[in-house]
């Protein structure tokens, strides 16, 4: 009966599916999508960090949970308004948990409107080198159910007189949360230089329901900047024959820095700190930064590693300790693979990588190794040596506890073999190490 | 069947079998999302939402025999939102919707025809025809008799014919 309509869906479909499909794009879509998802199951709030500068910095984007306070501490949090939420995003951070805890925070509460949006900056905790920001994003009418997510796409930091400070890494919110009519949250900001102002401008871009506002929040720090504390170390240790000499620490209210260098004859290259850690005389530990830069990478020998701060307790004793290190010998750093042949040309010793096709345009390698929570891939090289865009990675651990990681890499790309370079390796030195630094 | 034990998993969490089963449907997804949204960007945008809605999701899916028809509702019902909201803000966006089409101007009064349709209508013409879903897979997903997704269609394309005869009737039988 309807023959000639159906006839002209068919064809419809027929134009739709074989129109050249984006499958790239799609692809990129999907991941785009999953880690989204991905994200919002693993932790509660996902920063977007930008680096500047010479020095690399490393993430660590793992939320940890919240370390306990003390009832009197508790009971502070409680009678301040609005210091419940902010103690809620630190909790991460005994360092900073110490800062709100001694009123090294300090109340803004400075606030513009706009596009029916309005953003608070709530308070901050600043020292010279580093500023946290709690704010708070209201919209009038809540953010509209097709495009829930806002996003602060950018942010910078100006200084109202003199000299703007250079920021060498900033976190915050990409895709903040959605169907909420208010939304609070953090940027973590850190300098190369200290701080030369009290006043501030703070540059907010934000995005909600299709619509983009720059925000301008003017404020003024009123408490003065605390001076670090400086401790010369100039120890050399040697785990399993690899020299690392520990060079200064300077602890500041946000964060410790502790400046380590590698010998540049050491068999094995070294990864990371498992446990580097701050312990004091009674045996209370503050340890690696867990969920944000957790280290700069001054060069690969010299490195300044970051620990939460213990600026408002004054030990007795000090010691700078560790007792396992990520490390691999110098001759194992690369992976070669040949997606043609589906096969791992080489790797290192012990063999726990073996080659798995995903779906879409991926490779995607087996590594077979109990929880390994590192994304072990760096830059991919093909055999004209162009080094090779990747799209996106992914990493997944199934029930056998065997890890997947995935790479979104272009076929027609690239030349095999791919030769791609190690971040990350499950392969530890172990030994204890106790540096007395007071 | 094999296919069956893969929804289970990604059920149950498995993040390598969510990305598999997604891509088996991926096309699917991507033809419905240009059917509706009819261009590239609102649908990647579609497929990436989708996706991240389906892993939120994946646990409420009852019956994993159904993922197909259960996550084709969800791009559905995605698109259906978008639409509503792009008729109170945009107009006269339908211009830069010609690229690409300027050969077969047929196809693009096929095109408007179904857009014009009512919501349910076009819902099953287009699992019908784009997603190749049967009248029983239809009938489960909408959660109505088998006869209701018949009379639907056949509704459906009565529109169609009554759409495209208005318009010069190149159509007509």
């Amino acid at each position: 009966m309807f023959e000639k309509e159906e006839k002209d869906l068919t064809k419809l479909n027929e134009h739709y599916t074989n129109r050249h499909h984006p499958v790239e794009k799609i692809d990129a879509a999907i991941f785009a999508g999953f880690n989204k998802g991905k994200d919002e199951k693993n932790r509660r709030s996902l920063k977007k960090w930008l680096t500047s500068g010479m020095a690399v910095a490393v993430l660590v984007l793992l939320f940890v949970t919240g370390i306990k306070v003390s009832p009197a501490f508790a009971q502070y949090v409680a009678v301040i308004p609005g210091m419940e939420k902010i103690v809620d995003m630190i909790r991460h951070d005994k360092g900073l948990l110490a800062a709100v805890e001694n009123e090294y925070v300090q109340e803004i509460n400075v606030s513009e409107e706009k596009g029916g949006m309005k953003v608070t900056i709530d308070s901050v905790i600043a020292d010279e080198y580093g500023m946290i920001l709690f704010y708070t994003i209201e919209s009038d009418n809540g953010f509209e159910e097709n495009h829930p997510f806002i996003n602060l796409e950018s942010i910078q930091l100006k200084s109202a007189s003199g000299p703007n400070p250079v920021i060498s890494s900033s976190g915050f919110d990409n895709n903040l949360d959605q169907d909420k009519k208010k939304y609070t949250s953090s940027i973590e900001l850190f300098f190369q230089e200290p701080l030369q102002s009290n006043d501030f401008i703070i540059e907010m871009n934000v995005k909600a329901n299709k619509r983009q506002n720059l925000f301008e929040i003017p404020f003024s720090l009123k408490q003065s900047y605390k001076p670090n504390k400086i401790y010369e170390i100039n120890e050399t240790v040697s785990v399993e024959g690899q020299k690392i000499t520990f060079e200064e620490m300077k602890i500041y209210p946000l964060r410790a820095a502790v400046r380590v260098k590698f010998d540049l004859q050491n068999s094995k290259k070294i990864f990371e700190f498992n446990d580097l850690r701050l312990v004091d005389e009674h045996g209370e530990s503050w340890t690696k930064i867990t969920n944000g830069v957790t280290a700069s990478h001054i060069s690969d020998n010299e490195w300044v590693v970051y620990l939460q701060s213990n600026y408002f307790k004054e030990p007795k004793e000090l010691y700078l300790t560790f007792s396992k290190l990520q490390a691999l010998d110098k001759d194992e750093l690369q992976v070669i693979v040949d997606t043609d042949k589906e096969e791992i040309v080489k790797q290192p010793k012990g063999s726990i990588l073996s080659f798995a096709q995903l779906e879409g345009s991926e490779i995607a390698i087996r590594m077979k190794t109990k929880e390994f929570s590192y994304f072990p891939f760096g830059t991919v090289i093909d055999a004209d040596g162009e080094e090779i865009h990747i799209a996106h990675g992914i990493s997944s651990t199934d029930e056998e506890g065997i890890g997947l990681i995935g790479l979104g890499i272009d076929k027609a790309q690239y030349k095999n073999p791919l030769t791609i370079e190690l971040n990350y390796y499950p392969s530890w030195i172990e030994e204890e190490i106790k540096i007395k630094l007071q | 069947m094999e296919k069956i034990k893969l929804v289970k998993k990604a059920i149950s969490g498995n993040d390598a079998a969510f990305l598999k089963i997604i891509h088996e449907v991926k096309l699917d997804l991507y033809k419905t999302a240009f059917a509706y949204l009819r261009n590239e960007n609102d649908a990647l945008e579609a497929v990436q939402e989708v996706t991240y809605r389906t892993y939120q999701n994946i646990k409420k899916l009852k019956k994993p025999a159904y993922f197909k028809t259960w996550i084709i509702r969800i791009m559905i019902n995605y698109c259906n939102d978008t639409l509503k909201q792009r008729n109170k803000f945009v107009l006269g966006d339908q211009l830069l919707q010609l690229e690409g089409y300027s050969e077969n101007l047929t196809l693009m009064e096929i095109e408007d025809a179904l857009q014009s349709l009512d919501e349910r209508s076009r819902e099953v013409l287009t699992m019908k025809y784009f997603n190749d879903l049967k009248i029983s897979e239809i009938a489960i997903l909408l959660d109505c008799p088998e006869g209701t997704v018949k009379t639907w269609l056949h509704k459906g394309l009565k529109s169609l014919r009554d759409k495209l005869a208005d318009e010069g009737g190149i159509s007509n039988v």
